[in-house]
């Protein structure tokens, strides 16, 4: 299309698409796929070097005090677009999706009261936190049951 | 007759064959399938090289379609990025909103044909993964734009949703 | 017959062969025409030759520079251009790499610093990002400082990278895509280190050792750095807008110490950064409820502009719909920072029609009203604003530029008053910097 028409027929077009200021609930796939998964992919396997990896893994940060609430105030999830609500359905989903397989099982479902009352404080070092919730997680697998299968 | 009428005669021939011909219907080629769930491919909405294609409502870049690739596929040479970011869009033909996956096709140079820029729910670079003003090309081997695609990934807020949901998906 | 003759009339008469006192005349006449030429001979080849010139010559800028210097970014040459306001005449011309072509300019040094990423083999190959010292007289690289390969590569052109207050050091933003800034020493000209800074985004400068930066919830991060620019603390405040409801463009402006963000829907919010806290003032809306009813709205790739010594700002304006947030702008609308105040709508030229980097204009020179017929014409094809810029001396200039185009726009920016056209020879004008105060230049000014 010719320059000059494509300003007024584009801006017509975005006029008629009507509003998008409107935030809907979705379902937790549907979170995932709008707030996550654009970095830490559909198979939850990150970036290397840049986005951690969900799978296999993100399910063992709730062995240890503190990995909770880490998953709830690491900015991508405290700072993404969703009610308490939508964001505690979309953690539980994201253990449930990505394990490891025994930590779903015995997943105790995030709250919306726990997520209200954490995601206010988004983490600033966030490596350091996870550099040391992940040694904790080793040690603690080291002590219980011998090393951590793949 | 004379020579003048004679010539006269022939061109108001030629004249009447040429707009009967005009006026014969033509055979056309045949016109594209109509993808299942796709609106018509012969208006702006259905054509992925237009730059309202449904599907480009938040686009930011060269259309991967007009550089040698398709709406869904890099052009050749190019590599797709792995990270990106995931805008919603309404699909004029069934009314539906899809989620539609803007990866970037990576290190070749600019494919410079079919910039189109839209910005339907899209969102400042400190929302990163709201964003189209990004170079989306991280994590592939070379960070030079060529082109943009737009995957339909997943279908938003619908009763049954496309998407498979291992887990209970309930909470 | 006689009176056509003329000059010859000296040399000549009609007729046959003159008598012999005439022919004497003739003879005196004759020498003297043919002492004249032999004189006039004589002098040619009696003057001097033209010096002897060398080769190896190369211009150098003027220092300190004109406040009435412009850099603009091409994005399809990959480099920025500087050109004199005043008379369109290019004085310098940097590279850019990938992405686009924006320096950072000291006050205290003769010197401008560029972020750059370049591959090995053109679109692939190794990766490298360097920061790229070049001397501001010469426009000769004079050093680099190799950074981490994480520059994040953006379509707009603020927030790219920082200076300190004082230009000890830079801060790069790197976006890989978690979130960092590269801290470099340009004192030392080394590498410091890299600050990560999960969440936030964009770095502005906030002080002597102190960066500002942008985060996914609406928040600032401040980033405090030591003595040898390492990070001492890093702060986010609470959220001061609403990334959702309205969230501000990345495209802010600097008055004084304080930051001004507009957002989606028109409102003005500033963050004085004077003190150890941040402090937010009460937003206020820049449309009236007139203005939104007609959908005007903010829109740009840089929209606002402040001359710091008279607190105008100048925001640029479209009518659209939501959503239209990087719309390019049709008028720019003044505001008096002091009263909170608009004091003038500039209905906005097109800033020149280029095609390949060249000028089209026709018809200047021809009779009226042709000649306004033709440029009337050129006029009518839309070029849209997309960036303004405001030089900060006292008789400021109001600079605007589309991307469609290697023109720009030359305004009074006080009275608002068209002035001219600059060609900058761009075949598209993205990355407008007027850096004020640069290399000793005027006082005052964001970079």
């Amino acid at each position: 299309m010719s320059a000059p028409l494509r300003v007024p027929v584009l801006l017509t077009l975005l006029v008629v698409c009507g509003t998008t200021a409107v935030v809907r609930a979705e379902t937790p796939p549907i979170n995932y796929m709008l707030q996550c998964q654009g970095c830490h992919l559909a198979d939850g396997a990150g970036s290397p070097g840049a986005v951690p990896p969900l799978r296999n893994l993100v399910g063992k940060f709730l062995r240890v005090p503190g990995g909770r609430e880490y998953l709830i105030r690491v900015p991508g999830s405290a700072q993404s677009a969703l009610s308490n609500r939508e964001l505690a359905e979309l953690l539980s989903w994201i253990i449930r999706r990505f394990g490891p397989e025994q930590d779903a099982a015995n997943l105790a479902p995030f709250t919306a009261e726990e997520v209200g009352s954490a995601r206010g404080r988004p983490l600033v070092d966030v490596d350091s936190v996870r550099r040391d919730l992940l040694r904790r997680i080793a040690a603690r697998d080291l002590s219980s049951s011998g090393p951590e299968g793949p | 007759m004379s020579w003048m009428g004679r010539s006269l005669g022939i061109l108001c021939a030629l004249v009447l064959a040429g707009v009967t011909v005009l006026l014969l219907p033509v055979v056309r080629a045949e016109p594209p399938a109509v993808q299942a769930g796709e609106p018509d491919p012969s208006t702006p909405e259905g054509d992925p090289g237009a730059a309202e294609y449904w599907r480009y409502c938040a686009i930011d870049g060269y259309l991967a379609d007009c550089c040698g690739g398709t709406h869904t596929t890099c052009p050749p040479g190019t590599e797709m990025s792995t990270v990106t970011w995931l805008g919603t869009c309404t699909n004029p033909a069934d009314g539906k909103d899809y989620v539609i996956s803007y990866n970037d096709c990576c290190g070749k140079p600019p494919g410079g044909r079919c910039f189109v820029r839209r910005t339907e729910g899209e969102r400042p670079a400190y929302v990163t993964h709201k964003n189209n003003d990004i170079n989306w090309c991280m994590g592939t081997s070379s960070i030079a734009y060529n082109s943009t695609v737009a995957v339909v990934v997943g279908v938003a807020a619908s009763e049954q949703s496309d998407v498979s949901d291992p887990g209970t998906g309930e909470e | 017959m006689f009176h056509r003759v003329g000059c010859f009339s000296f040399f000549l008469r009609s007729g046959g062969v003159p008598a012999p006192a005439m022919r004497h005349h003739l003879r005196i006449r004759w020498s003297l025409i043919a002492l004249v030429l032999l004189g006039i001979a004589g002098a040619r080849t009696g003057r001097a030759d033209l010096e002897i010139e060398q080769t190896g010559q190369v211009a150098s800028l003027p220092q300190p520079p004109s406040p009435h210097w412009a850099w603009v970014g091409d994005p399809v040459q990959r480099r920025s251009v500087l050109v004199d306001l005043e008379n369109g005449r290019m004085l310098g011309n940097l590279a850019g790499g990938e992405g686009l072509a924006i320096a950072l300019f000291p006050r205290s040094r003769r010197e401008l610093y560029m972020p750059r990423t370049h591959y090995s083999r053109g679109d692939h190959g190794e990766r490298v990002d360097a920061l790229i010292f070049f001397d501001s007289t010469l426009l000769t690289p004079v050093g680099e400082v190799i950074l981490p390969p994480k520059r994040a590569i953006l379509a707009f052109t603020s927030g790219g990278s920082a200076l300190s207050d004082d230009d000890r050091f830079a801060a790069v933003f790197n976006l890989t895509p978690a979130t960092s800034i590269s801290i470099v020493d340009l004192e030392a000209r080394t590498f410091v280190e890299e600050v990560s800074t999960p969440g936030c985004s964009l770095v502005y400068p906030a002080g002597d050792r102190r960066f500002a930066m942008l985060c996914g919830n609406g928040a600032l991060l401040l980033v405090t750095l030591d003595e040898a620019g390492r990070v001492v603390e890093r702060t986010r405040s609470a959220p001061f807008f609403d990334p959702v409801k309205d969230p501000v463009t990345e495209k802010a402006a600097r008055w004084g110490e304080t930051w001004l963000f507009a957002s989606f829907e028109g409102y003005l919010y500033s963050v004085d950064l004077s003190g150890a806290e941040p402090r937010f003032s009460e937003p206020w809306s820049l449309l009236s409820e007139a203005d939104r009813e007609a959908s005007w709205r903010i829109g740009g790739t840089r929209h606002l502009a402040v001359h710091q010594a008279t607190g105008r700002l100048y925001s640029l304006v479209h009518q659209g719909g939501p959503d239209t947030h990087k719309d390019a702008g049709s008028e720019l609308w003044v505001y008096d920072l002091a009263t909170r105040t608009r004091l003038q709508r500039i209905e906005l030229e097109n800033p020149g029609l280029t095609f390949m980097g060249l000028p089209i204009e026709f018809g200047k020179d021809w009779i009226w009203p042709f000649n306004r017929l033709a440029g009337w014409l050129l006029a009518s094809v839309p070029i849209p604003i997309d960036e303004v810029q405001v030089t900060q001396d006292a008789a400021p200039l109001l600079v605007t530029a589309g991307t469609a185009s290697g023109g720009l726009g030359i305004y009074d920016a006080l009275n608002g008053e068209f002035l001219r056209h600059i060609y900058t020879g761009n075949m598209a004008n993205l990355g407008l910097q007027l850096p004020s105060g640069w290399a000793g230049a005027a006082q005052g000014g964001n970079r």
